[in-house]
């Protein structure tokens, strides 16, 4: 097999080995294979800004000392201390170490989870096991109680959960069981972690159900979630019963899915959107199915088969040029009706834009969102703060309007000069 | 040098010197790893020493038996990436502005042709596949062996093999099709 021929050969190349020895007897095709590999060896790297690694040195080492002194109590969440927000929320990295494989019968249900069953049901399948170790990184020191509970480990902004007929303020620490619904609301978010220590994270104005719950490591895992709307993310950590399920359902779309790292949103006009980051999403509706590979998405009209997917493009960059064509960070891309520009960006800011490739390799944009206003574009004052909404501020009589990016400090009231 | 093995034994113990020996050599392949993956140096500067600190949390759970230290680092560099690429909209960007400051002093005809090749493979591998740039870069630019690599990634040897074929025949056929540009 040419692979194992390759990987013979650049273990030789590894080992030593001159390049036209290792080359010796290959086609020319592969021999080209080879030339690149050694090419990639031969570079050359920047090193590392010598003042931030002595830094980080030392914060690594005064952290050290610090641990190193610590009585046997719960750790505190060092991540909330970490500069970077993105940390502080302190949920998990998660490796996705395996493929998940269902196939849903209802036609009304996008569904992501485990292989149906190829070997004894709830038998482990232990092939392949040395690459399934699974090394969990958890911030938080929170633990569902048992396999039919998850634990909400992270809020912000407004969280709430439907209990007895009424929505009440859900807490970090709440445990829920199957049955339960579980909200956000604008600028919020929150995150439920289970007891195979899968999590689920939904974004602002999301509303899910946790329909069924049983993550259990010691046998098949089951969960089952209903997203009526928003956005969620799902790490899920591999299980090596190959019964287990982790499903998500959607009103608009059906779909079988494989992978374990993936973004699911539902729009308010019941659009189901999937976007993968690693692993495999097959998704199905109106008896059609597409496989969505890491780095693509697809999207579910209700009543519609799934599109198919597309390569996402995506990165931040300098806006040189607005209007029906954008250009940032120097590459054009083209907008459409479905194409969301937020915080206003003009040229010369800094923005991030997601979108995708057409089939004529055109760049298409879904989102441009502002991230940075240039220096030219930016103004100054300051006032009195008369009330403070969620999407806008009254300072002395003017209006500000705000959104995730905006960074307010903490403390700010009403009456405050800001 | 001490072999991983022994520091992270003495890191395990609390020996505060033990870790910073293991910052002192890891840090820059870390670095570089992050770097290739996020396409901006100042973020990778703040998260490779995240993947530290992510490493002094861990330490106590880590085991040796099947999973090398180094591979291991690189899981947690892995996940970190997967974490923040999800946290940023979640996608794994490949920043469109290549213009970076460039910590070097050398002859500037070198430095500049060094800069040239650095930014032409960068461009390269960002019209590779994600996993199979990954792959790339820890195989080639990193060092990691195959089992590393694959550990590292949480796939097995046989994908990593398969991807490691796919994404340097990839590589080849973009970096021909850019030099070709170049001499038209």
């Amino acid at each position: 097999m040419n692979e194992d021929r390759l990987q013979e050969r650049l273990a030789r190349l590894e080992a030593g080995e001159s390049l036209a020895a290792c080359a010796e007897g290959m086609p020319p095709e592969e021999t080209e294979l080879l030339n690149t590999a050694a090419r990639m060896q031969s570079i050359e790297l920047p090193g590392r800004d010598v003042r931030r690694a002595a830094e980080q040195r030392a914060n690594l080492m005064r952290a050290a000392r610090h641990e190193s002194h610590e009585t046997a109590a719960p750790k505190p969440a060092r991540r909330a201390a970490l500069p970077r927000p993105a940390l502080a929320l302190g949920a998990l990295a998660v490796a996705v170490l395996a493929v998940f494989v269902l196939r849903t019968t209802s036609p009304s249900v996008t569904t992501i989870a485990d292989p149906p069953a190829t070997n004894p049901a709830g038998a482990p399948d232990q092939t392949d096991q040395p690459y399934t170790q699974y090394v969990p990184v958890v911030n938080s020191s929170l633990s569902a109680p048992d396999p039919r509970s998850a634990v909400l480990t992270e809020t912000r902004g407004v969280v709430e959960v439907f209990s007895e007929g009424r929505w009440e303020p859900a807490q970090v620490g709440k445990v829920f069981h199957a049955g339960q619904r579980l909200r956000t609301g604008q600028l919020s978010s929150a995150t439920l972690l289970f007891y195979d220590r899968s999590q689920t994270r939904l974004g602002p104005a999301s509303d899910v159900t946790l329909d069924a719950l049983d993550a259990r490591i010691d046998g098949p895992r089951v969960v089952q979630i209903t997203q009526a709307v928003g956005e969620t993310d799902h790490e899920v950590v591999a299980s090596s019963y190959r019964a287990s399920r982790y499903e998500v359902r959607t009103p608009a779309g059906s779909g079988a899915s494989k992978g374990t790292s993936f973004h699911v949103s539902v729009s308010a006009s019941l659009v189901t959107r999937i976007s993968v980051d690693e692993g495999m999403v097959a998704a199905t509706h109106q008896n059609a199915t597409v496989i969505v590979a890491a780095g693509q998405e697809t999207t579910i009209h209700a009543g519609s088969a799934p599109a198919q997917p597309v390569f996402r493009v995506w990165g931040e960059g300098i806006v040189t040029q607005i209007g029906q064509t954008w250009r940032i960070g120097g590459l054009e891309f083209a907008t459409d009706e479905d194409t969301v520009v937020s915080g206003n960006p003009q040229v010369g800011d800094f923005v991030r834009v997601d979108g995708h490739l057409r089939a004529d390799g055109t760049r298409v944009a879904d989102s441009i969102v502002l991230l940075r206003r240039a220096v030219t574009n930016r103004f100054r004052f300051s006032g009195i703060v008369e009330s403070m909404g969620e999407a806008q501020w009254t300072i002395s009589g003017r209006t500000v309007v705000v959104s995730a990016t905006t960074s307010i400090d903490s403390g700010i009231e009403t009456g405050d000069l800001v | 040098m001490q072999p991983d093995s022994d520091l992270v034994a003495r890191a395990q113990g609390g020996d505060v010197d033990a870790i910073g020996a293991l910052y002192d050599e890891h840090h820059v392949s870390i670095f570089r790893y992050v770097w290739l993956r996020v396409g901006d140096r100042h973020l990778a500067e703040d998260l490779t020493g995240d993947v530290f600190l992510r490493m002094l949390d861990a330490l106590p759970s880590y085991r040796s038996v099947g999973l090398p230290f180094r591979a291991w680092l690189y899981r947690i560099a892995h996940n970190l990436l997967v974490d923040h690429f999800r946290r940023a909209n979640h996608h794994a960007p490949v920043a469109l502005d290549f213009v970076e400051d460039r910590a070097d002093g050398n002859d500037p005809s070198t430095a500049t042709a060094h800069r040239l090749l650095v930014d032409r493979v960068k461009r390269a591998l960002r019209e590779v596949d994600i996993v199979q740039r990954e792959v790339i870069i820890l195989r080639f630019i990193n060092g990691l062996s195959l089992q590393e690599t694959a550990l590292a990634i949480g796939k097995s040897e046989a994908a990593v093999k398969s991807l490691q074929h796919r994404g340097l025949a990839a590589l080849r056929q973009t970096l021909a099709e850019e030099r070709e540009q170049v001499i038209r």
